[in-house]
Formats: structure tokens, C-alpha cells, sequence
């Protein structure tokens, strides 16, 4: 007589999962989570890292023999002087590279190492305005000084002459993702090779300013180039 | 239950649960705390193209009251600084300034600056010029903090059709539209399509 031996298999329940099914699940899971979290915006990249501040600095006057110059100063250790042969803008964008700089992009006119002649435009009575400007994107919180230098473009003569002074107007924007706020200072009249510190008046309010201070951004954005 | 058979590949439905949350977070992690990182060490080099950023500036703008916006205008080749030059726009709250910008080796390129005072127009406005350049342009749009800079070539052809070197408006889906071939075959189709 023959004794059939009959295997005994595990109990199987419908909740019970083979080695393969898990590996499938573990792939499925996997390829969903990816596909969320690909499409999710959770940091939205622009040209610019997802900002949309932005300061932008003019300086406006009407002799056509004189230059003037923004230099800005970060934080009160940082000096950042436009006249120099690394800061040149690119002559077709008017892009400024700045190694380190506490910004992400900068668009400059009217002034470089190359002998730009600043920005001619004419005044609504029709005589002649001569500007130069700067346009920083998200610039970094903090608080920033500008100030102004003349620089004289004539040549042999103006050894000869007397330096006259020229009327230098600036006007600031900034915006800080929400609201707008635009500053302008007094008009200063300043010889060539002087430096003159801008001081701002706030539209709006009352008294007068020498920094321009930046708070930090509303939205979510990185600040990794401003060291924090 | 027989142990000796239990097949060891088995798992249990509360260890494949384990299995699939410990996934989760690992996913989470990478995806979240990596791509948030990485953007922030190459910004000006995102997935996101410079034309689309200066749109999402455009929108993100006070309703209200429009930023300044500034459109840079430069000629590769020095001989249409007359081109330049000429270059209008009819609207009030605008300025324009002229500028001569030099290359590291003494070249010059003649450019303009629009400077929309009161944010780009509602209404689609043309920049015009006396002619085509012969030359390709470098045009740089700056709203908020995002810069465009595309190089157009101006049709001649296209240049008369539309009376000037490009439309500019407000519009999101179509801030500027330069007179380009392609202007003109979009144009033809119109016609055709009357």
C-alpha cells in the first residue's frame, strides 16, 4: 500500500504578497512619487532665481563734457565701483558680471571702462539730458549706499580750466516683490573728480536718508549668493 | 501553520506598507530638498527660458500700477546707427536715450533705450524706425528682474507690413512680436483665411 504524501502548503490569504508583487508596488510607488514631486512647483526657477525684485539707480544731468558714476556700497564692506575693466557690461546687453556679487543679474547704460558717453536724451523743454543707469535684480537684503562721481570728458583743455560744477539729479526704484518705492535725492552739484554720497528722500515720507534698505524677500527665494 | 514551509520571499501586508512609507520619505527627500537646492547654484541657468520669466514678472506686477520697464535696443553693425537713431515709440510716459556702447577691442554699437515709465502698454504699440536695419539686432527686455535679450533679424518686407521693427504690449501671451518672416507667413495665413 502506497502512501501518497501529500505536501502541505502554506495557508494563503488574499492579503498575502509575493517578493515580486512588493518589488512591482515598491516601483509603482516610486514612479508616482516622482511624477508628484517633478510636477510640484515648489521653487520657481526664472532667469533670475524666482525673483522678481529689483532696484534700479539713475543719475541724470545735462552737461554733455562731464560723466557721472554710481558706486554702491553693500552691507557698509563692500564697495562695488563700475569703473573698472572686470565690471564692463557686455556692449550688446548692457550685462554686468560681478565675481560674487550681492545680486543675480545686473543691466547697466551709459557708462563703462570702454568710454561709453552716457545716455543722451532730451529734457521736455528740448535741451539735451545726459543719464546713466543701473538696474539690479534681486538684490540682496541689506542696506546699500550709492554714491555719485564725476568724471570730465574733455581732455587737454580742462587741465587749463577751472572745473564747473554740474547739477547731478538721482532717482531710485525699488521694488521688493509687493509694493513699489521710489526714492529721489536732492540735486548736488559737483565738480569732476569729487565723490559725493547720495542721500535719499523717500516718496512719501519725511526726512531724508543715506541708505537704501532692503528687506528680506516676501516669497520664498534663495539668498545662497548673499551668504545666507 | 507549518513553519519548516513558510516560503521566506513572503512578506506580510504590514511589512510591505513599511516597505512603501520608508520609500515615500526617501523620495520625498531627494526630490524636495535636492531640487530645491540645486536651482540656487546655477539661477541664471533654470529650466525655465528668459522669455517665460519676463511674462511671469509681467504678471506678477501690481495690477495697479505698472514697474518701469526698459527695452534696450543695439545694432551688431555700426552702420545702422541712423536705424538706431530713429527709433520712436507714440506713446506718453515714455523716454528715449541714446547710447553708443564700446567693445574691449574700440568697436562701437550704436543703441536705444525705451524706458516705459509707467509699465509696458496695455494696447499693443509699434517701435518704429525710418527703415529695416540691415543688420541683426540685440533687443533686451527688462521687466522686474527678468531680462529677454533675443537677436532678431528685421524683414524688410515685414518691416513695411507692419510699420515699424516690432509690436510691444502687455499682453502675456504676446509681449513682443517682432516684424520677422515668420510675422509675415502668420499674416498671409490671415489673409488667406478671409
Amino acid at each position: 500500500m502506497s502512501v501518497r504524501r501529500r505536501r502541505r502548503r502554506p495557508p494563503e490569504t488574499s492579503l498575502a504578497l509575493s517578493f515580486i508583487d512588493t518589488i512591482s508596488g515598491g516601483f509603482g510607488a516610486a514612479f508616482f512619487m516622482f511624477l508628484i514631486f517633478a510636477s510640484l512647483p515648489l521653487d520657481t526657477p526664472t532667469a533670475s532665481g524666482g525673483a522678481t525684485r529689483f532696484m534700479e539707480i539713475w543719475l541724470t544731468w545735462t552737461s554733455v563734457d562731464e560723466l557721472a558714476e554710481i558706486t554702491l556700497d553693500y552691507g557698509g564692506g563692500r564697495k562695488i565701483v563700475r569703473m573698472s575693466a572686470e565690471n564692463a557690461p557686455d556692449p550688446l546687453t548692457g550685462a554686468i558680471s560681478v565675481s560674487g556679487a550681492p545680486w543675480k543679474e545686473a543691466y547697466s547704460n551709459g557708462f563703462s571702462w570702454f568710454g561709453e558717453r552716457g545716455l543722451a536724451g532730451t529734457q521736455t523743454d528740448g535741451t539735451g539730458q545726459y543719464g546713466t543707469r543701473l538696474r539690479l535684480a534681486a538684490p540682496c537684503p541689506g542696506e546699500w549706499r550709492v554714491t555719485l562721481s564725476l568724471h570730465s570728458r574733455r581732455e587737454g583743455e580742462s587741465w587749463f580750466t577751472d572745473n564747473v560744477p554740474v547739477e547731478v539729479a538721482a532717482s531710485a526704484i525699488l521694488f521688493d516683490g509687493v509694493k513699489d518705492v521710489r526714492y529721489f535725492s536732492q540735486v548736488v552739484e559737483i565738480v569732476a573728480g569729487q565723490h559725493s554720497p547720495i542721500v535719499w528722500q523717500e516718496e512719501g515720507a519725511e526726512g531724508a536718508t543715506p541708505v537704501i534698505g532692503i528687506a528680506r524677500p516676501h516669497r520664498s527665494e534663495s539668498l545662497i549668493s548673499c551668504g545666507t | 501553520m507549518d513553519f519548516e514551509s513558510e516560503n521566506p520571499f513572503f512578506l506580510s501586508f504590514t511589512d510591505v506598507l513599511t516597505c512603501v512609507l520608508g520609500g515615500s520619505v526617501a523620495l520625498f527627500l531627494i526630490f524636495v530638498v535636492m531640487v530645491k537646492l540645486a536651482p540656487a547654484h546655477q539661477a541664471s541657468t533654470s529650466a525655465t527660458s528668459p522669455r517665460d520669466a519676463v511674462a511671469m514678472a509681467l504678471a506678477r506686477e501690481p495690477a495697479d500700477a505698472r514697474l518701469p520697464a526698459v527695452l534696450q535696443i543695439v545694432s551688431l553693425n555700426s552702420g545702422d546707427c541712423d536705424v538706431v537713431r530713429s527709433i520712436g515709440v507714440e506713446l506718453p510716459d515714455v523716454e528715449l536715450w541714446d547710447f553708443t556702447t564700446r567693445t574691449a577691442n574700440g568697436d562701437h554699437r550704436c543703441g536705444k533705450l525705451v524706458v516705459f515709465k509707467a509699465g509696458l502698454p496695455v494696447a499693443s504699440t509699434v517701435v518704429t524706425a525710418d527703415r529695416a536695419p540691415g543688420a541683426a539686432l540685440r533687443v533686451s527686455l527688462s521687466v522686474g528682474a527678468s531680462t529677454w535679450s533675443p537677436l532678431v533679424r528685421i524683414d524688410p518686407v515685414a518691416f513695411t507690413g507692419m510699420k515699424g521693427l516690432m509690436r510691444i504690449g502687455s499682453r502675456l501671451s504676446n509681449i513682443i512680436s517682432f516684424a520677422t518672416r515668420e510675422r509675415i507667413r502668420r499674416a498671409f495665413e490671415k489673409d488667406v483665411q478671409r
